[in-house]
């Protein structure tokens, strides 16, 4: 617990900022109320934060906005000190479905960022595309069409398409959340092992609370509708975690804690 | 294939006993010039192979190929368009659909005025009947792309003719070949209106000669020609479908 990925833990004082968003608002078309309102948030180097919320409160919004999918009415972001705007290929972004290509196989969809990116001969990508599949699990699958893998695999073969976008902040929207259960225990265990490997800084959406417990080193909640403001709660473990981890007593009460406030706030039950 | 001919097999035991009934109903009527048997078409069929494979049947296949090469072009054409500019959809889509409430027979005679006995007055009504199914079910294809795989490659960083290569094009091509399947026993019947209306050589044409003679036999040989000619260019176009799409019916 001492080299790489233990440091990164607790960002001290001075770790820099990986994500900063500033007094961000959006409204959806038609919309009286805004969905994010004045949001203010800042995600570390290396950090592997969970937002948490019940479902349809608007989470991933901020990842829509990050991800310029979405343009903000007002505010910034700032990855890695400089404002996105006009900037390609600062986050990697994975969705709830793999949205893998069915007619490439599963090594030429892994390849697709680099491939869009451009400026990478042939040799290098394959090389590029390999490791990534090793570092999943899926060598030797890369000449298999998507429709061979499992729904594991698949989610497995998306993660390394992400990695190969380059980006040292990922954005996973719930990417578990399609996988039967112990799949999704398996996973997480997995994804865990990824980050300490890749030194990545990881925003992980879930309204799964043991889920954001087990995974992250700081969690943010969602606690009302519009989003102004995100409750963060530090998660008092260390890493490597595995399923005995959310037995721990500190872990139980705070997951206890958060189950109780989501529940008091939910905006659902408000409707 | 062998699967393939298994499952088809209820289907040519239906058209075998139909053929069957028709060839005991016509030895019953005994009226050739009415209604011939399956057997005295395939004699005539044989009878008359000389000007039907030779100088009728080349006639046909040009119009049907000039038709299906203009209406492939076509259709995709307005399908991009279409999916391109919102605007070229709002104006063309209502416009392509209604196209198709004109009777495409009826204004033949007229495409007999302007280009007068020429291939291009056939080839005219082919392309008529033919670009719609295309133009219609390859947009759809485009429709169909899944908008989540578009955002991927925008987050990835891909441009309009990025998304248009690697993503809508590999889905679209499933739609394509379904639209060329439905296109080719429809230009073979463009065609042959097209020659029946007014041409000096050609299967429908031919057909239409026999009729004035009370040949029934002879009526019907160019059609069952045009039918087995239709037959195994959508077989071709299956065949390559098959070698082309891997991964139909896989999500």
């Amino acid at each position: 617990m001492t080299a790489g990925p233990a440091a990164s833990l607790r960002p001290g004082p001075d770790a820099e900022p990986m994500l900063e968003i500033r007094d961000l608002s959006f409204t959806y078309a038609g919309d009286i109320k805004p969905t994010v309102d004045h949001l203010s948030l800042t995600i570390h180097k290396g950090e592997f934060v969970c937002l948490i919320g019940p479902s349809g409160c608007g989470k991933s919004t901020i990842f829509r906005l990050v991800n310029k999918l979405l343009n903000p009415e007002s505010g910034s972001i700032k990855v890695d000190g400089r404002d996105i705007s006009g900037r390609k290929n600062y986050c990697g972004y994975m969705p709830q479905q793999d949205l893998l290509f069915p007619w490439r196989t599963v090594a030429e969809n892994v390849r697709l960022p680099i491939e869009i990116k451009g400026g990478m001969d042939q040799n290098d990508m394959d090389k590029a595309v390999s490791d990534a599949l090793n570092n999943v699990g899926l060598d030797g699958w890369g000449d298999k069409s998507p429709s061979e893998l499992s729904g594991g695999m698949r989610q497995r073969a998306a993660f390394a398409r992400t990695i190969l976008t380059g980006c040292d902040l990922l954005l996973l929207d719930e990417p578990f959340s399609a996988l039967d259960y112990l799949t999704r225990l398996s996973l997480r265990e997995w994804l865990l092992k990824q980050w300490e490997r890749e030194h990545k800084t990881i925003l992980f959406i879930t309204h799964d609370v043991e889920e954001a417990v087990f995974l992250s080193n700081r969690v943010l909640a969602v606690t009302g509708f519009p989003i102004s403001e995100l409750k963060s709660v530090e998660i008092p473990a260390g890493y490597p975690r595995n399923i005995s981890s959310l037995s721990e007593p500190g872990m139980a009460r705070i997951k206890e804690e958060l189950i109780d406030m989501l529940r008091r706030e939910a905006p659902a039950d408000e409707k | 294939m062998k699967n393939n001919s298994r499952a088809n097999l209820p289907a040519a035991i239906l058209v075998f006993a139909l053929l069957i009934i028709w060839q005991a109903g016509a030895m019953h009527m005994n009226a050739a010039y009415i209604l011939p048997s399956p057997s005295q078409i395939l004699a005539k069929l044989w009878e008359l192979r000389g000007p039907l494979f030779t100088a009728h049947l080349p006639a046909t296949m040009e119009v049907v190929a000039i038709g299906l090469i203009i209406s492939v072009l076509l259709g995709i054409a307005l399908a991009v368009i279409m999916d391109a500019f919102p605007a070229a959809e709002k104006a063309l889509y209502p416009i392509i659909i209604a196209s198709q409430t004109i009777p495409t027979t009826a204004l033949a005679p007229l495409f007999v005025l302007w280009f007068g006995y020429t291939i291009w007055s056939k080839v005219l009504v082919a392309v008529l009947m033919t670009f719609f199914p295309i133009t219609i079910t390859v947009f759809d294809g485009f429709k169909s792309v899944r908008r989540e795989m578009e955002e991927l490659m925008l987050t990835f960083g891909a441009d309009k003719r990025q998304i248009f290569l690697k993503l809508k094009l590999p889905a679209v091509l499933p739609y394509f070949f379904s639209s060329i399947k439905m296109a080719i026993p429809l230009s073979v019947i463009g065609a042959a209106i097209g020659e029946w209306l007014g041409a000096q050589s050609g299967l429908g044409y031919f057909s239409r000669r026999m009729m004035t003679q009370l040949d029934g036999a002879g009526v019907f040989a160019p059609i069952v020609l045009l039918s087995a000619v239709a037959m195994i260019l959508v077989a071709i176009v299956a065949l390559i479908e098959k070698r082309t799409i891997t991964w139909r019916g896989k999500a």
